[in-house]
C-alpha cells in the first residue's frame, strides 16, 4: 500500500504539474505552443475565474473518475482533461486573488502538482468509499452536457465567431470545419485553422507569400492527418 | 521577487513547452507501469485502458498500437498547427498506452515495468515529442503573433454561455430531483453574481443523493 501511495504521488504530481502548466498556457495560443484541449479551453473559459465553479466543475467528474478507476482501473481522461485544470485553476485564482492567474503556467504548473497528487494517490486508494449514488449523478449530468458541448456546442461557437469576423474567415473556417469534421471527428480544429487562414488571407491578400504557404501547409497536414487515421 | 518573475517568463518561453511535455509524459508513461503492477492509475481513456489490459494478458498489442499510434501521429501534426496539443489523443492515449505497448511487444519490458526507469522513458519521450511539435512550428510560415485570438476568446466565451443552461437541462432530464437542485443552486450562484454552474452541479448531486437516501426517487438505480 505505501509502496502505492508513493507511486501515485509522484505520478500524479508529474502529470499534473504538465497539464495544468500546459492548460495554463492554452490561453496564450497560438502565439506559444499549449496542451489540453479546446473542451478543456472553452471549459475554463465557462467557469471564468470564479474559484468555486472551477471547483465544482472538477469534483462532478471525480465522482465520475472514482467510478472508471474502480471498474476498469483507467482514472479515466478527465482526470487530466478536467479535474486537473479546473481545481489547479481554482487553487491558482483563490490563492493568488487574481482572476486571471489561471493563465500563468509557472503558478498553474506549481499548482497542479499539488493537486495532481492529491487526486491519483485518492483515485488509486480511496475511489471505492464514493457512494455510488453520487457517481451516478455525477455522471448521467456532467458526461452528456461535456458531449453536446464538444460537438456541435464548441464547433458551433468557433464557426458562428468565424462567420461574424469576415468574409475569408467564414469561408476558410467552413472548408476546413467540414473536412475536420469527417477526417478528424470533429470541426472544432478545422475551424480554427480557418480563422487563422482567413485572418491571412484578410490582412495580406490571396497571394501573399504567407496565405499561400499557410493553405499549402494546411492541405499537406490535413492529408497526412487523414492518411495516419485510416481515412484512405 | 525577481526570481519568480524570471520563473514566470522562462514559463511563457516557447521552449518552456518541453519541460510540461517532459513532466506530464514522464507521469502519465509511469502511471501505465503502475497500472501493469496494481492495475489501478492508467490515464488512458477508459476503453483504451480495456484495449491495454486485454494485450497484457493475451500478449498481443497489435490492436492498440494500430490504435493509439495512429491518433498519437495525427494530434502531434494537428497540436502544432492550431496551438494547442489535445493531451487525449496524444498523451494519455498514445504516450500511455500505445508507446508502452509497443515497447513490451519488443521486449523492452524493463523501461515499462521498472517505476524509475519508466519515469525516465516518459521524460525522454515527452522531450522528444516536444521537439517533433516545435520542430513543426518553426517550419510554419508567417508566425503566429496574436492572429485571430481575439475571435478566438469570443467563441470560447460563446461556449461559456451555453454550458450553465445545458447542465440545467441534463440535470432536470436525469431526475426531478436532481433538476430541482441543479435550479435552486444555479438560482443561489446568479443572485451572488457568480456563473451557474457551479451552485448547478453540486445542487444536483447534492439534492439528488438526499433524495435518494429519503426514497423520493430511485434515480433508475436497481429499481
Amino acid at each position: 500500500m505505501l509502496d502505492l501511495v508513493i507511486k501515485s504521488i509522484i505520478v500524479g504530481g508529474l502529470a499534473g504539474a504538465g497539464a495544468a502548466g500546459g492548460a495554463a498556457r492554452m490561453f496564450h495560443a497560438p502565439g506559444i505552443q499549449g496542451m489540453g484541449a479546446f473542451r478543456t479551453l472553452g471549459e475554463m473559459n465557462a467557469c471564468n475565474g470564479d474559484p468555486i465553479a472551477h471547483f465544482s466543475y472538477g469534483l462532478g467528474f471525480l465522482f465520475s473518475s472514482a467510478g472508471s478507476v474502480v471498474g476498469t482501473g483507467s482514472l479515466s481522461s478527465d482526470v487530466l482533461h478536467r479535474l486537473v485544470p479546473q481545481w489547479s485553476a481554482g487553487l491558482t485564482i483563490a490563492a493568488s486573488k487574481d482572476k486571471t492567474a489561471s493563465g500563468n503556467p509557472f503558478k498553474m504548473m506549481i499548482s497542479g502538482a499539488v493537486v495532481g497528487a492529491a487526486v491519483v494517490t485518492f483515485l488509486n486508494t480511496l475511489a471505492g468509499l464514493i457512494p455510488s449514488t453520487m457517481a451516478t449523478i455525477a455522471e448521467k449530468i456532467v458526461s452528456p452536457a461535456a458531449e453536446l458541448i464538444l460537438s456541435p456546442i464548441l464547433p458551433v461557437a468557433f464557426w458562428i465567431s468565424a462567420l461574424g469576423a469576415g468574409k475569408w474567415h467564414g469561408v476558410f473556417a467552413t472548408v476546413f470545419g467540414v473536412l475536420a469534421q469527417s477526417i478528424m471527428g470533429n470541426a472544432t480544429p478545422g475551424c480554427v485553422l480557418g480563422i487563422l487562414v482567413g485572418q491571412s488571407v484578410q490582412d495580406e491578400g490571396f497571394t501573399s507569400k504567407r496565405s499561400i504557404l499557410m493553405i499549402g501547409f494546411v492541405t499537406v497536414m490535413f492529408l497526412l492527418i487523414a492518411y495516419f487515421r485510416g481515412k484512405f | 521577487m525577481e526570481n519568480t518573475n524570471k520563473l514566470e517568463k522562462f514559463f511563457m518561453s516557447e521552449g518552456a513547452f518541453a519541460v510540461f511535455m517532459a513532466l506530464i509524459c514522464s507521469g502519465v508513461f509511469a502511471g501505465t507501469s503502475i497500472f501493469i503492477q496494481y492495475h489501478t492509475g492508467s490515464f488512458s481513456t477508459t476503453s483504451v485502458t480495456v484495449m491495454l489490459s486485454e494485450a497484457l494478458t493475451t500478449g498481443s498489442f497489435a490492436a492498440v498500437i494500430g490504435y493509439t499510434g495512429g491518433f498519437l501521429l495525427a494530434r502531434v501534426l494537428e497540436g502544432p498547427l492550431v496551438g494547442i496539443l489535445d493531451i487525449g489523443g496524444a498523451i494519455m492515449t498514445g504516450v500511455g498506452a500505445g508507446l508502452p505497448g509497443l515497447l513490451l511487444s519488443m521486449g523492452y519490458t524493463s523501461l515499462v515495468e521498472n517505476f524509475i526507469l519508466s519515469l525516465l522513458t516518459g521524460a525522454v519521450i515527452g522531450i522528444v515529442l516536444a521537439a517533433v511539435i516545435l520542430g513543426i512550428r518553426k517550419l510554419m510560415p508567417g508566425g503566429y503573433s496574436s492572429m485571430g485570438t481575439d475571435i478566438m476568446v469570443g467563441a470560447g466565451n460563446i461556449v461559456g454561455e451555453w454550458f450553465g443552461p445545458i447542465i440545467l437541462i441534463m440535470a432536470a432530464k436525469f431526475d426531478i430531483w436532481t433538476g430541482l437542485g441543479a435550479m435552486l443552486g444555479a438560482v443561489l450562484c446568479h443572485t451572488k453574481k457568480s456563473p451557474i454552474i457551479g451552485g448547478a452541479i453540486l445542487g444536483a448531486m447534492i439534492v439528488g443523493y438526499i433524495a435518494f437516501l429519503l426514497g423520493f426517487t430511485t434515480l433508475g438505480i436497481g429499481a
